[in-house]
């Protein structure tokens, strides 16, 4: 692109902004003044321009601006709301243009990325309620699927289960018909025993390697003469079974996974072929992950004696040997959280564990009414509507429930099991004796799948960091790989199908699209000063794993889901990371010219704090008139130098303001300031500066909070 | 090609650099084959009157090195420019300020009254503060005068080449030697190192996500020689500061980067940059830091100018706060 010069849109918002005391911006810039840039001929000239050169648009908040021109790369100034509104003089509104301007110049210009859908299929990852939901949703807008799953049968763990919470439904009332509708369905492919091995390509053409059995078998009779042949016994959540087995849905089936191809089966049934695995590729333009869950291994839990007394069982066990009748408990104790809301264990709740309680303590009630059943829980945490159900259990069924986690479960000479407790509520321990205790264990992820899907895990929980899903990140690039269902966190049946029905959304809005654009502007690395392999610090700065190194000597930003944080920017200490649009140049550029001597810059998130300070000039809340404010991305976006800028630069103070802890919306980047500005803080001690510099949580509604921080900082100098 | 003449100028300097340019083994013969040392306090006997008297351009090249620190080094750097073809920022002095720009941590007068007065190692009962003139003993004395903060070398001349490294790795004067042997010169302002951060030549390893739990001073732990410092806890510039040096202090010396070789080309202030890169990875989880953890952990830093500002002070972008007026 031939660089055409800067041009200033000057919009006087109707009359609302007076004139200028200054309207040369340097040789390279054009001013140009409209009374109302948001009319349709303005907004076709300023995108008319935008797409020729660079474009500095003066006049209302950029928070309102932006919904007339998208993802052009514009440069807002705001002069409405944050010095018309706000009661100071227009020249700050020139020092604000100026600075935008020297921006402009330094600009790292956005590409504009398009990224075509060629794959016009989906890939769905995990044959459970979700994943089948899913499938369904998606072949029905048009599209072929691909259904992989890992087991040899569809149904996920909900296929494992007799019943569903909170009535106990029997789980064969969604899974049977899910099965049946996937199974009948032309336009769905399902692969069972298949796992994925990698996947490449990006949105729009994704290109995935499978790995399927060749193990089949044809129309089955059910005679079970195979399943009497085969030698590989599995325990199968609580049920043993032979490596070829009654799948539940009409037919024998084999578990790849378990079979060691000895070929038995084959001799007594001629319709049952043996193979090994197979590798599969197959292109897909957008996928959804519903990988499910599993429940985690009590064996850790050494004070309950799992896998230790045979009378103690999680949840899953237990459900499945009662409905086979292979147990018939008289008193049973059910000990909610086990494991969960632990340190030592799992931090987390679960969510789903103390409904799966209920639905167990009921189950024995109907299959025994005279069996005795106690729940022991630390909190029942039955949200919304289940509380009825809560209600039910204790009230209608006869349950007892008693208040404090068991300390330890043993095991009696006669093989009854004991497990002490104290009650918390009266304050005495207790010893319950049970001939079966059900450890209400909480869920983990399938974490190895996540891995190769390149998507990051919570630190805390091992669970999907929830960046592909759009419903959560309005700003959200095009996302090609969607979670859904448990798999992204437990959750209810009916809850993981709601969840699948909105990815189905997200994949099929790809797939209709002939081409999907990148929304925010992404970072972009420069390989000539990237040490790649050697350091990878940038790789675990960023929240969303969209930086990786590839192959042996590139970092690589997979621009699809880089969010825009420009955490990295101040990771990298070549300065190879620069976010388009606020990369250091850029920021250092805008932040010499805006800032004049005696100064406060504000460096404000624009999630929380920018809005505030709109809010601010809106409901004409004073603020001083030598503030000037910078819209950024994310607080962890700011670095030492910015600071050191302002400050070299004239300013009194620098405040840096964002979202609370723990409520960033790029996840980690209030932290990382919270550590880089605590660091430059004692650097600036140092330097003679205490008290220059201050990060402060302001939420979008705090305008009072904000002009007070600003008012005292004024008069602090 | 006749006989070329080189220059060793110095500014306020350890001579360091004067030892590096000698100590390049046997490529100091092609120095000599090349041409002759025409002026260099520390090796030879010269007087500036002989620099100041021989014509413009006269010098081949010149070596700059030390700070800027008073208007002695400005007369002289002048002088070298005006009498040399080629001028070279040799060094991390003339480059980035060195060690001497550390004071410009502290306002001028401080730094006096400490130097002079209150350092515990100090004995001037008299009181006597040594200035551009004064008299002692009956003496009038004269010294150069102390400038506000130390400049760079490129505040006063136009500067065409940078070798920095505090002294320069003999690897890189080598690379000098070829350039001046080609005849041919690098663009006015390059800079004789590699593009990329050190981390790219140290290559020590590290495991993913990484994390810094614990800052610990070099002295405090046994420090492992396969492992990246910053995987031990041990504040290492590396990754802020440009290589070429052929990471001699972290590879050969088991002692981490300092920065002498100052920043990359993208990035302005080295010290603020580091800052960033090692707060970044503070703490072994984001959410669970508090910030009492936070404080504990970042007094192992108490001198955070010294740490990441060590040679770099004098381009720190604070220097016009620094000392008065510049």
């Amino acid at each position: 692109m031939i660089y055409l010069g800067i041009k200033i849109f000057f919009c006087t918002c109707d009359g609302q902004i007076g004139a200028l005391p200054t309207t040369d911006f340097g040789e390279d810039t054009e001013f140009i003044v409209r009374e109302k840039a948001c009319t349709p001929e303005g907004i076709g000239e300023v995108k008319a321009a935008a797409a020729q050169g660079p474009v500095v648009l003066a006049g209302c908040s950029p928070m309102v601006a932006e919904r007339f021109f998208g993802n052009l790369p514009i440069e807002y100034v705001n002069v409405r709301e944050q010095v018309v509104f706000a009661g100071h003089p227009l020249d700050k509104a020139v020092d604000l243009i100026r600075g935008t301007v020297a921006k402009a110049r330094a600009t790292l210009a956005p590409v504009l990325r398009e990224m075509p859908v060629a794959a016009k299929s989906a890939m769905i990852i995990g044959g459970g309620i979700a994943g089948m939901e899913a499938a369904s949703r998606i072949s029905a807008a048009g599209f072929p699927v691909t259904l992989v799953e890992k087991a040899p049968v569809l149904g996920g763990i909900v296929g494992k289960l007799d019943r569903l919470y909170p009535e106990g439904t029997p789980g064969s009332h969604t899974v049977y018909h899910y099965v049946n509708r996937v199974t009948a369905d032309p336009n769905i492919t399902v692969f069972t025993n298949a796992e994925l091995e990698s996947m490449g390509g990006q949105v729009g053409d994704y290109g995935a390697k499978l790995k399927v059995s060749s193990s089949s078998v044809g129309d089955c009779d059910a005679c079970g003469k195979c399943a009497e042949v085969c030698p590989i016994t599995v325990d199968d959540y609580g049920i043993e079974r032979k490596a070829i087995f009654y799948g539940g849905f009409g037919s024998y089936v084999v578990d790849a996974a378990a079979c060691n191809e000895c070929g038995e089966c084959m001799k007594v049934c001629e319709n049952v072929k043996i193979g090994a695995f197979e590798e599969k590729e197959i292109k897909a333009g957008a996928a959804v992950v519903a990988t499910g869950l599993k429940p985690f291994d009590a064996t850790a839990i050494k004070e309950y004696g799992y896998g230790v007394y045979p009378g103690v069982m999680n949840s899953i066990e237990f459900e499945r040997r009662v409905t086979a009748g292979l147990i018939k408990p008289d008193k049973v104790v059910i000990i909610a959280c086990a494991g969960s809301r632990d340190r030592n264990y799992l931090e987390y709740c679960s969510q789903v564990c103390c409904l799966i309680c209920l639905k167990e303590a009921k189950l024995i009630k109907d299959v025994n009414p005279d069996a005795e059943v106690w729940v022991d829980y630390i909190d029942m945490r039955c949200y919304g509507v289940f509380e009825n159900f809560y209600t039910a259990v204790r009230e209608k069924a006869g349950v007892n429930f008693m208040a404090g986690r068991p300390s330890q479960v043993l095991q009696r000479e006669d093989g009854k099991l004991v497990v002490r407790a104290e009650n918390i509520l009266l304050g005495s321990s207790v010893e319950v004796v049970a001939d079966t205790v059900v450890l209400s264990v909480g869920f983990v992820p399938e974490t190895e799948l996540l891995g190769k899907l390149g998507i990051t895990a919570n630190e805390q929980t091992g669970f999907p960091t929830y960046l592909t899903d759009s419903s959560l990140f309005a700003d959200s690039n095009p996302k090609g790989i969607v979670l859904a269902g448990a798999g992204a966190y437990p959750k209810a049946a009916v809850e993981a199908a709601r969840e699948a029905r909105s990815a189905a959304n997200s994949v099929v809005n790809v797939l209709m699209a002939d081409s999907v654009q990148v929304e925010n502007a992404v970072t972009q690395i420069n390989a000539d000063i990237c040490a790649s392999l050697n350091c990878q610090l940038c790789v675990s700065a960023c929240p969303y794993g969209a930086i990786s190194l590839n192959g042996e000597d590139k970092i690589v930003v997979a621009e699809e889901r880089c969010m825009g944080c420009g955490i990295c920017n101040g990771t990298c200490g070549a300065g190879a990371n620069q976010l388009e649009g606020q990369s250091e140049r850029e920021l250092l550029a805008a932040i010499t010219e805006t800032v004049r001597e005696g100064d406060v810059l504000a460096l404000l998130c624009r999630w929380s704090a920018y809005p505030a300070a709109d809010l601010a000039g809106w409901s004409k809340t004073a603020y001083p008139a030598n503030t000037k404010i910078m819209r950024i991305p994310c607080t962890g976006r700011v670095t030492g130098g910015m600071v050191e800028q302002a400050l070299a630069s004239g300013a009194k103070g620098v405040l840096v303001a964002g979202c609370y802890p723990d409520a960033c919306h790029f996840c980690v980047g209030n932290f990382k300031a919270k550590n880089r500005l605590g660091l430059v803080g004692k650097y600036l001690d140092q330097m003679g500066l205490p008290g220059a510099l201050r990060l402060e949580w302001v939420g979008t509604k705090e305008s009072g909070k904000l002009t007070e921080i600003l008012n005292e900082m004024a008069g602090r100098m | 090609m006749g006989r070329m003449k080189f220059a060793i100028v110095n500014g306020a300097t350890c001579s360091g650099c004067d030892i590096a340019i000698l100590d390049i083994n046997e490529r100091i013969l092609e120095l000599v084959e090349l041409g002759d040392v025409v002026f260099g306090p520390t090796i030879m006997d010269t007087k500036y009157e002989e620099l100041e008297a021989m014509a413009p351009d006269e010098i081949d090249i010149a070596f700059y090195h030390g700070s800027i620190r008073n208007n002695e080094n400005v007369h002289i750097a002048k002088v070298a420019r005006e009498k040399a073809r080629v001028l070279i920022s040799f060094g991390s002095c003339p480059s980035f300020g060195g060690i001497p720009a550390l004071a410009n941590a502290v306002p001028y007068n401080e730094m006096f009254q400490v130097a002079y007065k209150d350092s515990v190692s100090t004995d001037n009962p008299e009181d006597y503060m040594p200035g551009p003139e004064s008299s002692w003993d009956g003496y009038e004395l004269t010294l150069p005068e102390l400038l506000p903060s130390v400049i760079l070398l490129e505040d006063v001349v136009d500067v065409d080449l940078y070798i920095p490294g505090c002294p320069p790795a003999p690897k890189l004067i080598g690379q000098a030697l070829d350039v001046v042997k080609s005849g041919e010169l690098p663009p006015k302002g390059f800079i004789l190192a590699s593009d990329k951060n050190l981390c790219e030549e140290c290559q020590r390893s590290y495991t993913l996500p990484r994390r810094v739990g614990e800052i610990h001073r070099p002295h405090e732990i046994q420090l492992d020689r396969e492992k990246c410092f910053l995987e031990q806890g041990v504040v290492c510039a590396g990754p802020a500061t440009r290589g070429g040096c052929g990471a001699r202090c972290t590879v050969l010396g088991n002692m981490p980067c300092r920065g002498c070789m100052g920043a990359t080309r993208e990035v302005v202030d080295q010290g603020g940059t580091m800052m960033s890169v090692m707060a970044t990875i503070l703490g072994l989880d984001d959410a669970k830091l508090t910030d009492e953890e936070r404080d504990r952990i970042l007094a192992k830093i108490p001198d955070p100018v010294g740490t990441f500002y060590r040679f770099g002070m004098a381009k720190s972008r604070l220097k016009k706060l620094q000392g008065g007026a510049a």
